[in-house]
């Protein structure tokens, strides 16, 4: 995973909880290299669920919760960080259905190791958009808190759901955005 | 399936952690233990940011070091590809669609052999595009941009350092997007200016190889025969080579020498050898390598020009004589003439001389009207017809553009020149055929004497002129001596002939009419017959008039007139309501004339008359020359419509082929036949006969020469279809004759 995810969350946590909180977490989770994160590095996945896993004894909150608000953090820091990757994306949509074709392409060339996780929009109308989200590291939470990020972004408030459904042989999970008039 | 909605969101606000150190601990703990803590927890941060730090640069050290790495395959990769396009002559090119401009890189001209430097073209105007290429250089490019063409390759010449070199360019753009519009093309660059010129240069060899006039071999080292022209396989007298032909199968020369003479073989090297033709025969040629170039198949390929020089040994002996001689004629010119004359005259101490001075009348005009190279045949035709002329110790020269002179020895001196004169004056004047027009050119002849009228050579000459001068202002196509003195015979003809042409122009040549009659008596038909009645001679004969016009080339005007006054008889005859046609003589010069035919048709034309109102009649002779060429003659005036008629049958040669194979309507059998056939059976049975063979064959028969009344009677009864002769009418003027065309004759007193 790419290190930039890990410092990322570290200082969401350190800004909203505290620098003790995380230091706990970090040394709790006995992480190989004592929790030291560079952003250009890559760390294994199994790191970050850890650290989820410790703060969520820390704080009593879900794991899928605490995934949910870093997601929507991770994506307000995207908008800083990377405007390019929002440019010339009008909507939410717009924005959402461009991930695979156009957003992880921009990523793959700044961060050539990266795994991404893949968004297929299976449909769309004015109001709701259905996404097929595959990805190895079945972070779901952490998808739809990054899309409510995206909500944000666009100011286009949606409720976000996601199931398990059948696409033919395969089992997927499907995330839905609906609009909220 | 499971379902879980995230509306509202997770908060973090009314977040308590399960953690006892809430936010801002650090600063509201007890200060000994908080000191403690807060210490160990700021060197942990500062222990995982120096960690972090490590990991950063450590990765960014690996990143440089495998950024180094892949700038350097990278080079290494530019250098092998701009190697592999240097080997292959190719440049690489680049167009930007937003700038317009084409940048090459790595171009060469195609002899440079250095590949280290690869200078950078950039193209950015049509200045550097041949004017001549332009055109075809944006068709090419505007197809491609615009999607006709899947492939972008066109040639031109580029001016690079100032000259022009051809190019073949091809190039595919990166991406063709949905809209069409090509943002950039990369292709590569050829400088095919050589391979152009050698292809050129080929195409020209091969041109000028097949079409030279001297024989030439085209050959590889290893003595195979590549190609020859056909003034080679002239030269050994065979239709073609075998494929697999060699030099060693050519010359007559050990294999050894051979070997080894086709290592060295260079351009320039020159060596008479021996060929052998078909027949065995060796001939002698000196064989020279004009030229060595490599062939596309990588073989050098040898190109030799042969020289026959058994043909120019003799040829070498011409040139000594050509300084003496004129070239178009081959006869002496006019400074060896002089000179020849000066020594007879300084020898001339025994032998009288006479010099004749020949000019050609109207030569002029022949050399205006159809050339020059006309002119000169016309000259050497001449010269071919006076060479035989003169006896074998006289001498003929071409001393000027259209004159000649001859040079006599010998007794009676004066009677043979007269008669040389004569006999040059006949031999110019027959009509010449130059290409499909027949020309007609007289000879006017001065005779100058030695040792009566001038004993200086340059004397002799003047006076020989200006006889020829006197002769063309007495009318052309005669002799004059300086004195004033022609032998009877020569002079009658010559004087006959001029006043026979000043006659013809002046239009005084007059025909006469005689009628052809049916069995019955009644008039079916009528012969237009030639009169000349000359103001100084009298009535001259046809019989002597006729042969001599046809030797000077003037039967073709009396025949115009023949043509002319035949078709207005013939048209008073129709105004009359009388289809009878009309009869004229053609003679053999107008046979084998092309404007006969239409001057027949255009004067039928001119007199409104149908084709079939005019018989044409040939003699026998007039067939004899070339029985092919007046048979398509007959044939083409047969389909015209024109009626035919062999003249005098019996007469000449008398080929029952004729017969068969010539279309004619008619026979006129010769008046010879008529002879005693009232009295000698044997006459009567040979004229029988020929009725007969005539009446099978279908062939209407006229007999000519009618006198007497017995005559007719038996001619009846041998069935023969019409009469000519005195019995029924003389020859006489049209306008005595149409009075007739109606009567049954002989007319009944």
């Amino acid at each position: 995973m790419l290190g930039m995810v890990f410092t990322e969350l570290v200082e969401m946590l350190e800004s909203r909880f505290s620098p003790e909180l995380v230091d706990t977490v970090l040394t709790q989770a006995e992480l190989p290299h004592g929790g030291a994160y560079t952003a250009v590095g890559y760390y294994p996945h199994s790191e970050i669920v850890r650290i989820i896993s410790v703060l969520s004894e820390h704080t009593g909150l879900s794991s899928a919760d605490l995934q949910r608000v870093f997601g929507e953090h991770l994506l307000g820091r995207f908008a800083v960080m990377y405007p390019e990757l929002f440019a010339g994306k009008l909507t939410l949509y717009d924005f959402l259905a461009s991930i695979d074709s156009h957003i992880h392409v921009e990523v793959t060339k700044l961060y050539p190791g990266a795994q991404l996780p893949r968004f297929e929009v299976l449909e769309r109308s004015p109001d709701a958009l259905r996404l097929a989200y595959r990805s190895p590291r079945g972070m779901v939470a952490l998808a739809e808190g990054l899309i409510r990020g995206a909500t944000l972004h666009f100011q286009e408030p949606h409720s976000i759901s996601h199931s398990q459904q059948q696409l033919g042989d395969e089992s997927v999970t499907v995330i839905d955005v609906q609009r909220i008039h | 399936m499971s379902s879980e909605s995230t509306e509202p969101g997770p908060s973090l606000s009314g977040f308590k952690p399960a953690h006892p150190g809430p936010p801002g601990a650090l600063t509201e703990a007890p200060a000994d233990l908080c000191a403690g803590a807060a210490l160990a927890l700021i060197e942990r941060r500062l222990e995982r940011e120096r960690a972090a730090r490590k990991q950063a640069e450590l990765l960014l050290t690996d990143k440089s070091r495998e950024l180094y790495q892949a700038l350097q395959g990278a080079r290494e990769a530019e250098r092998r590809l701009s190697l592999a396009l240097w080997a292959s002559g190719e440049s690489i090119w680049e167009w930007e669609g937003h700038t317009g401009q084409i940048e090459v890189r790595g171009f060469a001209l195609s002899g440079d052999t250095t590949a280290g430097a690869t200078p950078t073209l950039r193209i950015s105007h049509m200045d550097v595009i041949h004017p001549e290429d332009r055109i075809d250089a944006r068709a090419a490019w505007l197809a491609y941009l615009g999607g006709e063409r899947s492939e972008l390759e066109f040639v031109f010449r580029l001016k690079l350092e100032d000259q022009w070199r051809w190019v073949r360019a091809r190039g595919r753009a990166l991406e063709r997007p949905k809209d069409g519009r090509v943002k950039s093309i990369v292709g590569t660059l050829r400088d095919i200016t050589e391979q152009r010129a050698a292809e050129d240069e080929l195409r020209l060899l091969s041109n000028a190889f097949e079409g030279a006039r001297e024989p030439m071999l085209m050959f590889d080292r290893r003595a195979r025969i590549r190609d020859c022209n056909r003034a080679f396989l002239d030269l050994i007298r065979q239709p073609g080579l075998e494929p697999d032909t060699t030099l060693f199968d050519l010359l007559n020369l050990e294999p050894g020498a051979l070997e080894q003479l086709l290592d060295t073989l260079a351009a320039g090297w020159r060596e008479t050898l021996e060929l052998r033709a078909s027949s065995g025969a060796l001939l002698p040629v000196e064989l020279s390598i004009s030229r060595v170039f490599e062939h596309v198949d990588g073989q050098t390929l040898l190109v030799a020009s042969l020289t026959d020089l058994s043909l120019q040994r003799s040829v070498q002996a011409r040139i000594q004589q050509a300084a003496l001689h004129d070239g178009l004629t081959g006869l002496a010119n006019r400074a060896h003439f002089e000179s020849r004359l000066k020594l007879a005259v300084a020898r001339a101490d025994v032998d009288p001389l006479a010099l004749l001075w020949i000019n050609l009348d109207g030569f002029r005009a022949i050399n205006d009207s159809l050339g020059h190279a006309a002119g000169d045949a016309f000259l050497y035709e001449s010269a071919q017809r006076l060479m035989d002329l003169p006896g074998e110790r006289d001498e003929l020269a071409r001393i000027g553009g259209d004159e000649f002179a001859v040079l006599m020895h010998g007794e009676d001196i004066s009677a043979r020149a007269a008669n040389l004169a004569r006999t040059v004056i006949e031999a110019i004047g027959q009509p010449m055929q130059m290409g499909e027009r027949m020309v007609c050119v007289t000879a006017s002849v001065g005779i100058s004497l030695y040792p009566e009228d001038a004993r200086e050579p340059d004397l002799l000459l003047q006076q020989a002129e200006a006889a020829m001068h006197k002769a063309k202002q007495r009318g052309r196509a005669r002799a004059e001596f300086h004195r004033g003195e022609l032998s009877t015979e020569g002079a009658r003809r010559l004087e006959m002939i001029t006043e026979l042409r000043r006659d013809l122009d002046l239009g005084a040549l007059t025909t006469v009419v005689q009628p052809k009659v049916s069995a019955g008596g009644y008039v079916v038909g009528h012969e237009i017959l030639m009169r000349w009645n000359n103001a100084r001679l009298g009535p001259v004969s046809p019989a002597a008039f006729i042969p001599l016009s046809e030797e000077f080339g003037l039967v073709g005007r009396l025949g115009l007139i023949a043509m002319e006054h035949a078709a207005a008889f013939a048209a008073r005859l129709l105004r009359m309501g009388l289809h009878t046609p009309v009869a004229l003589n053609l003679s053999p010069r107008q046979v084998f004339d092309p404007d006969t035919e239409y001057h027949l048709i255009e004067t039928c034309r001119r007199h409104l008359l149908p084709h079939d109102m005019l018989e044409i009649e040939l003699t026998e002779s007039a067939l004899l020359e070339n029985i092919e060429a007046g048979r398509s003659f007959l044939r083409r005036l047969s389909e015209q419509g024109f009626k035919l008629a062999l003249d005098d049958f019996g007469t000449g040669f008398s080929s029952l082929a004729y017969l068969r194979r010539l279309p004619f309507n008619t026979i006129k059998i010769d008046r010879c036949f008529m002879d005693e056939i009232d009295t000698d059976p044997r006459a009567l049975r040979l004229l029988q006969g020929m009725v007969a063979l005539c009446q099978s064959l279908d062939i209407a028969v006229v007999a000519e020469g009618v006198e007497t009344d017995a005559q007719r009677q038996l001619l009846v009864r041998m069935g023969v279809d019409q009469m000519q002769g005195f019995l029924f009418a003389r020859p006489q003027p049209a306008d005595v004759i149409i009075q007739l065309a109606t009567r049954r004759l002989p007319l009944q007193d």
